[in-house]
């Protein structure tokens, strides 16, 4: 199909923008793999983030999957729980560290979160920082709340 | 990229997923019950799950036994380890826009499960968090109660 026939869904609930660069550069180094889901009127069910980048790439025809028949509250549901559901799996950190070992990115920033102490660090430095200094007019003493 | 139909049982799980999926299962045999199997899982040329180890797991519980899947051919091996991290980790970077899952979450039926409890709340806080509260300081040194301070940081700049 051609990237301009795919129709975005005009609530589409996610705010993909920062996304676009990494999905972009996971389509150059990997591949496009994992189809563009559209309905019958090739409005999209998921893949917002994916027409985005291919965009960005250059690229003039893709696969999508194209589903026929979902009735417009599944659509609506799908649209969510294809998203929502991602959210419930999390990293096995043992396993993650041997599967980045040797793997190279070409320099795709992505924070793995396997730095835990240095985020803790720095996560409670920036807290610190982020309440205002205030100096008591009665005693002088000076004080962050 | 090819989608094919083939025995749930030819597919063979990726022995170092990276991925905890155990607390998945269930939202995703939820999600499947209620819209269908509509995203299906990818494998390589030899039927190894890339992305999609929830999905086979939930669809054994559900008790399917054939299923659509997209075999991708040609990939090397590590663009294959590359494509089971980056499929995921690309994922967790778009956020959602609570505005619009209202909008989208109205009216909808999910049939008693809790899938948006998280998103619910931070919506009720951002109600709460739009109106404007006094703040009142207390000086920890002298315990008297202020008002209208200079920010330090503020002046610094």
């Amino acid at each position: 199909m051609k990237l301009s026939e795919l129709v975005p869904y005009k609530n589409n609930p996610r705010k993909n923008k920062s996304a676009v660069k990494s999905v972009s550069e996971s389509i150059r180094q990997t591949g496009y793999n994992n189809p563009i889901i559209v309905d019958e009127n090739k409005v999209i069910l998921a893949g917002h983030t994916r027409r985005l980048s291919l965009m960005k790439r250059g690229e003039d025809e893709v696969q999508v999957l194209q589903v026929l028949g979902l009735s417009e509250t599944a659509k609506k549901k799908f649209r969510l729980l294809d998203n929502k559901v991602g959210e419930y799996a999390s990293w096995d950190y043992v396993a993650l560290t041997n599967e980045l070992a040797a793997l190279d990115f070409e320099g795709l920033d992505l924070d793995w979160g396997l730095d835990w102490k240095g985020n803790m660090d720095s996560g409670e430095e920036k807290k610190k920082k982020e309440k205002p200094e205030y100096v008591c007019p009665e005693c002088g003493h000076h004080f962050r709340a | 990229m090819e989608l094919v139909r083939v025995q749930l049982d030819t597919l063979r799980p990726y022995q170092n997923n990276p991925r905890y999926n155990d607390d998945a299962i269930d939202a995703v045999e939820e999600s499947i019950e209620q819209v269908g199997y509509i995203s299906p899982i990818i494998v390589d040329e030899s039927f190894q799950i890339l992305a999609g180890h929830s999905r086979w797991k939930s669809l054994h519980e559900l008790g399917e036994d054939e299923i659509d899947v997209i075999i991708v051919d040609g990939l090397t091996d590590e663009q294959k380890r590359k494509f089971r991290l980056l499929d995921n980790k690309t994922a967790e970077i778009a956020s959602w826009d609570l505005g619009k899952l209202q909008e989208e979450l109205d009216n909808l039926d999910f049939e008693g499960y809790d899938f948006w409890s998280a998103e619910l709340e931070k919506m009720a806080d951002k109600i709460v968090a739009e109106k404007p509260k006094p703040k009142v300081i207390v000086c920890p040194m002298c315990g008297k109660v202020v008002s209208g301070l200079v920010d330090m940081d503020k002046f610094d700049e």
